[in-house]
This record gives C-alpha cells, sequence and structure tokens, in this order.
C-alpha cells in the first residue's frame, strides 16, 4: 500500500532556545518508515521541517519552521492509501490539529497519528486523543508504532477491524480504547531507519541541532524505554518503566551501515538512558574499537549518572565519546523525592570531574519549578552547580517545570494555560514564572562567574569556539543561533 | 562490631540497571552470567531469591546510595531492632 508520513513543522518559543525549537532529526519516523518498506509498503515521506527548514512564519508568542499548509498539502500522493501524522512534540498539537483537520478536508484516506516514544518533551496520545479524532484521524496508536501500522494497514486491507493491543479508534460512534501493552519483539530485527528518504542535508546545513554538531550527523537509539519512574516524565506510562537495549553487535553494524550510506562520522545518542545497563555500553564501546571505527559519539539527552563510571568513561574515550549530558534535575534530595528520581550528588560529581579529565564535553541538566519545591531547594540547585562548575563542567541547562500530558506530576502540576502549545520549559502562563525565570537567569549569570573563577581558560575557549563555529557546548551553540537572528532580523529577516 | 541495619536485596526482581554497583562498587559485583547484581560480602545469605547483609552504622549511607539509585527499589534497608523498614519508605 502507498502510504505517506508526515513530520510536522518545528515550533520554537520567542526565547526559548534550549527547550524550543530543536531540529531533532525524527527518528521514530525513520524506524517505521524502514519497517513499512521492509513489509513492501511503498512510504512517501513529508518532513514538513526538513523540506524548508529556514522558512519561518511568525504565530503568535512561536516561530514555525518548515511548509506552509499549502505546500504540506500539495506534497501528499493523491493515491495514497493511508496517512500517519507524527505527534512529535507537546509544542506543535495545535498545529498537529490544524493539519488533521486540512487533510480530512481534502483526503479521503485513513488517518493514523503515531506518538514520540524518544524523548521526555513528547507526550502520551492516551491523555489527549479525544480532540486528534474530532480533528479527523482514525487511528490513534500507542507506543512502538512499527508493527502496529503493519497490522493496521492490512486490517484496513482486508476490511476487518483492529484486534491489537496500543489502538484508539471510533467503532459505530463508540470510543475504542485499547491500552498499551510494550512490544516485547528483539530491537534487533528492526531495519536501520530510513535516512534516505530524508532530507537529511537541510538539517545539517542549518549548523545547530540537538547536539553541539561539526558538519554532518544522524540521531542514534540504541535502547528504546527507560526503568525510572521519574515524576515529570511520559516514558513510565507510554513505555511501562521497560528499558530495551539493542545488542552492541547491531548498534555498531547501524553506526558502519551510516557511515558507509551517507559518509556521517558523527553519531548523537538520541536514547532516554543509553547508560543503564553499563556492561552493555562498555560493550558497544569495545566493538567500536574492536572496528577501528574512526567516529565522535555524544549522548545528548541527560542520561543517569549512576550508570556509569570509571571502567565506562574510559571506554568512552576509547571509543569517540566528546560529549555527555547528565539530569541531575535538582541539587535538593528532597525535590528528587517528589520526582521520585533517584539521584546521587556524589556520584554526579564524580563522573563530572572523570568526564574533565578524560577530555569529553560535559552537560548537567536541572528542572526548576517542581511542585512542592521551595526557596531552599532552589538555592540547593544552584549551590549543586557550582560544586559542578568546581569539578570541570562544560555546561548548564536549566529547565522550567511544565506539566507534559501523560507524566505523573500532570495530574497535580499547576495549569493555568490555554493550549497544550504552552507547556514549554518557558510556560510564562505559570503565575511564578517570572520569579522562576529570574533565578534561571541569574543561576546562568553565575555559571558564567563560577567558570571565570575556576575555569578562566575554558570560559575563554567557550568565546572563540561560538565565533569560528567549532561548538564543543549546546550553550555555544545557542548563542550562535540567538545572534544570527538578532543580525538578521536587523535585515528584516526572521532567522 | 555491632549491625544494627539489615539489607534484603530481592534478586529476582533486579533488572541488571547496576547502578548500585556504580555507586558502591565495594559492595555489589555484576553477574554477567545471571544478568543481576550480587553482594560481594562473604557474611550475606542468599538464595536465588533473596540475598541479606546486617551492616554497621557507618556502612548505612552507602547502602541507601545504592537503593536511592535502584529503578526498581529491589534494595530495602531495615532497622534491625525495630524490624522498620528505612529504604524505600513509601
Amino acid at each position: 500500500m502507498k502510504v505517506t508520513l508526515i513530520n510536522p513543522n518545528i515550533r520554537t518559543q520567542k526565547g526559548d532556545f534550549f527547550g524550543s525549537g530543536i531540529p531533532f532529526l525524527p527518528i521514530t519516523l525513520a524506524y517505521l518508515t524502514a519497517y513499512l518498506r521492509k513489509h513492501n509498503h511503498i512510504p512517501q515521506v513529508i518532513d514538513a521541517f526538513g523540506e524548508k527548514p529556514t522558512t519561518i512564519v511568525e504565530e503568535g508568542d512561536f516561530l514555525v519552521q518548515g511548509l506552509s499548509m499549502q505546500e504540506i498539502m500539495d506534497s501528499i500522493d493523491p493515491d495514497c492509501d493511508a496517512i500517519i501524522l507524527y505527534a512529535s512534540l507537546v509544542i506543535t498539537h495545535n498545529s498537529n490539529i490544524c493539519i488533521i483537520k486540512e487533510i480530512r478536508k481534502k483526503f479521503d484516506v485513513p488517518i493514523f497519528l503515531i506518538e514520540n516514544i524518544h524523548s521526555v518533551v513528547g507526550y502520551s496520545l492516551l491523555k489527549v486523543h479525544d480532540e486528534y479524532l474530532a480533528a479527523g484521524v482514525n487511528y490513534v496508536l500507542l507506543g512502538d508504532s512499527e508493527e502496529k501500522c503493519v497490522e493496521l494497514l492490512q486490517n484496513i486491507k482486508e476490511g476487518i477491524q483492529p484486534t491489537m493491543e496500543g489502538i484508539i479508534f471510533m467503532s459505530n460512534g463508540k470510543k475504542i480504547i485499547r491500552k498499551n501493552k510494550v512490544s516485547k519483539t528483539n530491537l534487533d530485527t528492526f531495519p536501520f531507519p530510513a535516512w534516505d528518504l530524508f532530507p537529511i542535508k537541510n538539517y545539517w546545513a542549518l549548523q545547530y541541532a540537538h547536539a553541539p554538531m561539526k558538519e554532518s550527523y544522524l540521531p542514534l537509539l540504541t535502547s528504546r524505554g527507560c526503568p525510572y519512574p521519574c515524576e515529570f516524565c511520559v516514558t513510565p506510562l507510554i513505555l511501562g518503566k521497560l528499558w530495551r537495549p539493542r545488542s552492541p553487535h547491531n548498534v555498531v553494524d547501524e553506526i558502519e551501515h551510516s557511515i558507509k550510506e551517507y559518509g556521517v562520522t558523527e553519531f548523537h545518542i538520541e536514547d532516554l538512558n543509553p547508560t543503564v545497563g553499563k556492561y552493555r555500553f562498555i560493550d558497544i564501546c569495545k566493538e567500536i574499537v574492536k572496528r577501528d571505527l574512526k567516529i565522535e559519539l555524544k549522548i545528548v539527552a541527560g542520561t543517569k549518572a549512576e550508570t556509569f563510571d570509571k571502567e565506562t568513561i574510559g571506554w568512552m574515550k576509547k571509543a569517540g565519546f566528546s560529549y555527555v549530558s547528565i539530569s541531575p534535575e535538582s541539587g535538593s534530595k528532597k525535590v528528587l523525592s517528589k520526582m521520585k528520581k533517584g539521584f546521587s550528588h556524589r556520584h554526579g560529581i564524580d563522573v563530572i570531574s572523570r568526564l574533565r579529565k578524560a577530555g569529553i564535553t560535559s552537560q548537567a541538566c536541572f528542572v526548576l519549578g517542581f511542585p512542592g519545591e521551595k526557596k531552599k531547594d532552589l538555592q540547593m540547585t544552584r549551590s549543586y552547580i557550582k560544586q559542578l562548575v568546581q569539578a570541570g563542567i562544560d555546561e548548564v541547562a536549566i529547565f522550567i517545570m511544565t506539566p507534559i500530558p501523560g507524566s505523573a506530576a500532570f495530574d497535580y502540576a499547576p495549569d493555568g494555560y490555554e493550549n497544550l502549545n504552552q507547556l514549554t520549559f518557558s510556560p510564562k502562563w505559570r503565575p511564578e514564572y517570572k520569579e522562576l525565570r529570574n533565578y534561571r537567569n541569574h543561576t546562568y549569570v553565575l555559571f558564567f562567574l563560577w567558570k571565570l573563577l575556576y575555569q578562566p581558560w575554558a570560559l575563554s575557549k567557550m568565546v572563540g569556539r561560538v565565533f569560528t563555529k567549532n561548538f564543543n557546548t549546546k550553550m555555544e551553540m545557542a548563542f550562535w543561533r540567538v545572534s544570527k537572528q538578532h543580525i538578521k532580523s536587523l535585515f528584516g529577516e526572521k532567522l | 562490631m555491632e549491625k544494627p541495619y539489615k539489607v534484603v536485596f530481592h534478586k529476582k526482581n533486579c533488572i541488571g540497571v547496576v547502578a548500585c554497583e556504580v555507586v558502591f562498587p565495594e559492595a555489589w559485583k555484576y553477574e554477567k552470567d545471571k544478568g543481576v547484581v550480587t553482594l560481594k560480602s562473604p557474611d550475606a545469605t542468599k538464595t536465588n531469591e533473596k540475598e541479606e547483609l546486617f551492616i554497621t552504622k557507618e556502612e548505612l549511607s552507602k547502602f541507601m546510595e545504592s537503593a536511592e539509585v535502584c529503578p526498581v527499589e529491589v534494595i530495602e534497608i531495615y532497622e534491625v531492632a525495630t524490624n522498620k523498614k528505612i529504604f524505600p519508605n513509601r
């Protein structure tokens, strides 16, 4: 069957350059595309962001990058048998609804909606499906989408009602909700992502990504899911705290395939927690060393510091790791307990110190404003950041807590937003937003002052790298991106 | 030496994240063939399902740390005198 897959436009909340507007290469969709092709379907990919990433439209407090609605509709194969839309991020919710309404007006084919299972900024479709069904979606698919989409296409072809788990649809005016059961399929059996059908060179031309990038890169998933129960994250609901690894051999096969097919030697590991199971991760490093691959690897999203140590870092260095992000989230044990996040502050310092000695750039991510957090907890976070700077950390990212539909905290976090698009890491609708924003800004200022005090050479190098675009940190990349935007806006352009 | 606390490790529910060994390698060891960790101490009593070890007050904080970073909370810590569970405490 002919299947059209759509990756929606990317939206940036003005002024929120760390939390929104990140040009994620849509790996969920690339896996699904490859799987459909393996099962003899004919996929057509419309990457509404990737086709025209430098075309910007202003929509209120947001900048929207990519194809216009008319261009998206004109790109859809009129002979397609089904359309699959990727509900990538909560910030794109409203534009997803608009795309679906427009498709429904123009095409009489089934519309599937799939969720993002690989990101803490994705959202649970189980929690927001009503709006999508009302807009015209026929099937909302929960969790891993590959096998479900193939089975559903077969059901449609045969004219029978789907019987699978993890699906929501209407039948004779009645809503059917079947909760998801996480797939037990060996991830090694999935084909590698079909990047050949995506405009990857347009992403590279942007010169900014989720990780500090050089010239070209591809994302890599060495595992799916996460065993931790953190209350701010959607993953426990979407994937049921099950962590599913790929084998080291299969991961490195994909790296070799990407080198050969796309000429890429930089890989951004986008797993929720790639280092869970220390010895598997070391085996990945050993396999890279054994095959003598000259590559650069980056752990992009904050991984759990307690799942790797001195031995792991030694192997990471040998394998070509140059960037590692960890996620302490808070300096306060009390807040961590509320988040249901176990974190060893002592070990976090040790890890950063060892990464520094190994010459691997490090980042730590924090969340301010978690429900129940007091001023003294905020001060503990600031104090921990200072300790990390003393240990040699290269950069920090500080987010303001926003309730993501599907996370446990969504049920008790503050509300007051008008629509889901406003659920960003700069939630201006929160009554205490200004206070938290000021605390965040002051903490960033202090961070740079501490850098000046404890790592003066490292700070001066950061400045140099912004001008040469040889980014080692996300901060350098974000500064370059914001500066570029301001310079262009002087000449009347948006980016 | 007085050992007022007891570590109870529910081995059958261990999923092999190995975070306990990472933060406290002196106490835990990963068994690669079984895919789970085990207590290193020869004083630990062990069955296929569960391992137990009495510990000193000085050892408590490190064992607490290894229990806190376990995502599936298979490491429990008790105060022996009262048999009160002090971790996890929810």
